[in-house]
């Protein structure tokens, strides 16, 4: 329970200080934010109503505090080029990454799950290299070249898939494996980690000994046992899937939160790039508080090991 | 030596080579517009074909490889050693200075991936400083807690005890028996992190955010065959290969060294 408490507040203090340095940040900038916005032929009145509209004319104390309180309320401020809540526009966007993030998960899950469990199974030379294989394209290979290596072979040489945008699912298959290669990756290598790690303990051997099957021992033993840990481990990575959503929806031109993201920031709309990040590390945060209260339930060694730091 | 550092260092004498001695010979110019010869395929004189200014895409392959290495190596170098400096005095001192270094690393940690140097970027403008500096503010943080936790380990060892109660300073101790146990395990994590800081270079530039276009860098010339993918698909495939080959090469590098200490 101590556990459970410090990491909840640990998670609020990383909260609380991604607000406050995205606060400091736009604060910094070199240069005015609303003539960077406005541009350099901007007229001085016009200049001076959106100071005003954006309160960046109130004492830095009392912008801090209104800062503060929209993030809390959930509206995140109000982007200047839609002239709306960021809150809103994110959630017309949210469903096209949500979706993309699912897909990214299921082909990770596709992917690494029989190649992990069967190099934990049969190891040897051919199951050795498969894994390798998938780790190296899963992190040698970047989502932004990745991306258009697959709309290469798959849309331009062999026809199948559509180049970009969104639609059905046939839309969804390039995006999901550019997204999920890299998790795959990761995931094999736990799998077959955690798999190996369980099949060398005293039990398995008593199993053995027993005279159970080596398929039903690994089924109903085995597996069980070690799927606990890959779902916790699956639960943490879900916030870096998010951060590669922004690179993978822009190379398929892809309407979700990821190139809302790269729009505002070429329009230079900083309420609503502080609003984006403000609710991509908010994700972040709250995924990695999930998984480490999963796996303290699941495992309550952790707590004695102190893990966190 | 062992088969990893081989390909290493293999793969990546080939990307040295090809980024800093050929362009000595192969005397063309990376900037040099020519719009009635754009999208060609490869020629005698444009060798791997031009882009979509008509400019020879294997010379700027070239300064391309150039800048992301010296971008990777500058970040590489600051991160390292503003971790390395600030993990063995927090491992060292403890007590209220590790506590604030240790925070600061966790508040950078709250970022996920890139976003860091994203919302940095997005706010200071992007320019080669901007880069360097943000990716070397996101990367210092993996060394902190390395060097941290390795001279937490260290000063305990009996010789530094002994050292001390024979009135050596700080400083001495720090310098002249913590360093040396934590500099090999810095090498392979920055030989390591190479990878990943080239990655993150390349991929902000792909969204615009990293390398000023005017340079042509690997993630530049990406982003922009992306909107010639239907015609030409050179313009990817090879800035995509040599960051392809650099990445593997750093890997099996850092792999490479990892085992060559560990059996020292």
């Amino acid at each position: 329970m101590k556990f459970l408490i410090k990491r909840f507040l640990i998670a609020i203090f990383s909260l609380w200080s991604v607000f406050t340095i995205v606060f400091f940040i736009i604060h910094l900038i070199p240069g005015d934010p609303v003539e960077l916005m406005l541009g350099e032929g901007a007229q001085r009145g016009d200049v001076e109503k959106m100071r005003k509209e954006l309160g960046l004319n109130k004492p830095i104390i009392k912008q801090y505090s209104n800062y503060i309180k929209n993030m809390i309320n959930g509206t995140l401020g109000k982007s200047i080029a839609q002239n709306r809540a960021v809150s809103e526009i994110i959630r017309e966007r949210i469903l096209s990454t949500v979706k993309l993030a699912i897909g990214g998960i299921l082909i990770a899950i596709i992917l690494s799950f029989p190649i992990g469990i069967l190099s934990s199974y049969k190891e040897g030379k051919l199951t050795d290299k498969l894994s390798t294989g998938i780790s190296v394209i899963g992190i040698a290979i970047p989502n932004f070249v990745l991306g258009p290596i697959l709309i290469i072979i798959f849309s331009i040489k062999l026809n199948l898939l559509p180049v970009a945008g969104e639609g059905g699912i046939s839309h969804l298959i390039l995006p999901s494996l550019t997204l999920g290669t890299g998790l795959a990756a990761i995931l094999t290598r736990i799998i077959k980690t955690s798999l190996d790690e369980e099949k060398g303990k005293e039990y398995i051997k008593t199993l053995e000994m027993i005279g159970f099957s080596k398929k039903r021992i690994w089924i109903f033993h085995i597996l069980k046992n070690a799927m606990i840990p890959i779902i916790t481990i699956l639960t943490l990575q879900f916030g870096a899937l998010l951060t590669g959503t922004i690179i993978t929806e822009t190379v398929f031109s892809w309407q979700g939160i990821g190139t809302l993201l790269i729009n505002s920031i070429r329009q230079r709309d900083y309420p609503l790039i502080e609003g984006l990040i403000i609710f991509i590390s908010f994700i972040y945060i709250v995924s990695n508080l999930i998984a480490d209260i999963l796996y303290v339930i699941v495992d309550p060694r952790i707590r004695l090991k102190g893990a966190y730091r | 030596m062992n088969f990893s550092l081989k390909i290493g260092i293999v793969l990546l004498l080939f990307i040295i080579i090809f980024s800093f001695i050929i362009p000595i010979f192969y005397n063309v110019n990376p900037m040099k517009l020519d719009l009635s010869n754009d999208l060609a395929p490869p020629s005698l004189k444009h060798p791997l074909g031009t882009d979509d200014y008509g400019r020879d895409i294997l010379k700027r392959l070239m300064i391309g490889g150039q800048i992301s290495l010296e971008i990777s190596f500058i970040v590489i170098f600051f991160s390292s050693s503003i971790g390395l400096i600030l993990g063995i005095i927090a491992g060292y001192y403890g007590g209220i200075i590790d506590e604030i270094i240790m925070r600061i690393v966790d508040i950078l940690l709250s970022f996920p991936g890139i976003l860091l140097a994203l919302t940095l970027i997005s706010f200071f403008g992007n320019s080669i400083l901007n880069l360097i500096l943000a990716l070397s503010l996101m990367g210092w943080v993996v060394y902190a807690r390395l060097s941290r936790g390795i001279t937490l380990k260290t000063k305990q060892e009996d010789y530094i005890l002994s050292t001390r109660a024979l009135g050596a300073g700080d400083i001495y101790i720090m310098f002249k028996h913590i360093l040396p146990s934590v500099i090999p395990i810095i090498i392979v994590q920055a030989s390591l992190g190479v990878s990943s800081v080239i990655i993150a270079e390349t991929g902000l530039s792909f969204l615009g955010l990293g390398v000023p276009i005017s340079y042509p860098s690997w993630g530049n010339m990406i982003n922009a065959g992306r909107n010639y993918i239907l015609i030409n698909t050179n313009l990817i495939l090879f800035p995509s290969i040599l960051l392809i080959i650099t990445v593997i090469g750093f890997n099996y590098l850092g792999e490479g060294l990892r085992k060559f200490f560990s059996g020292h």
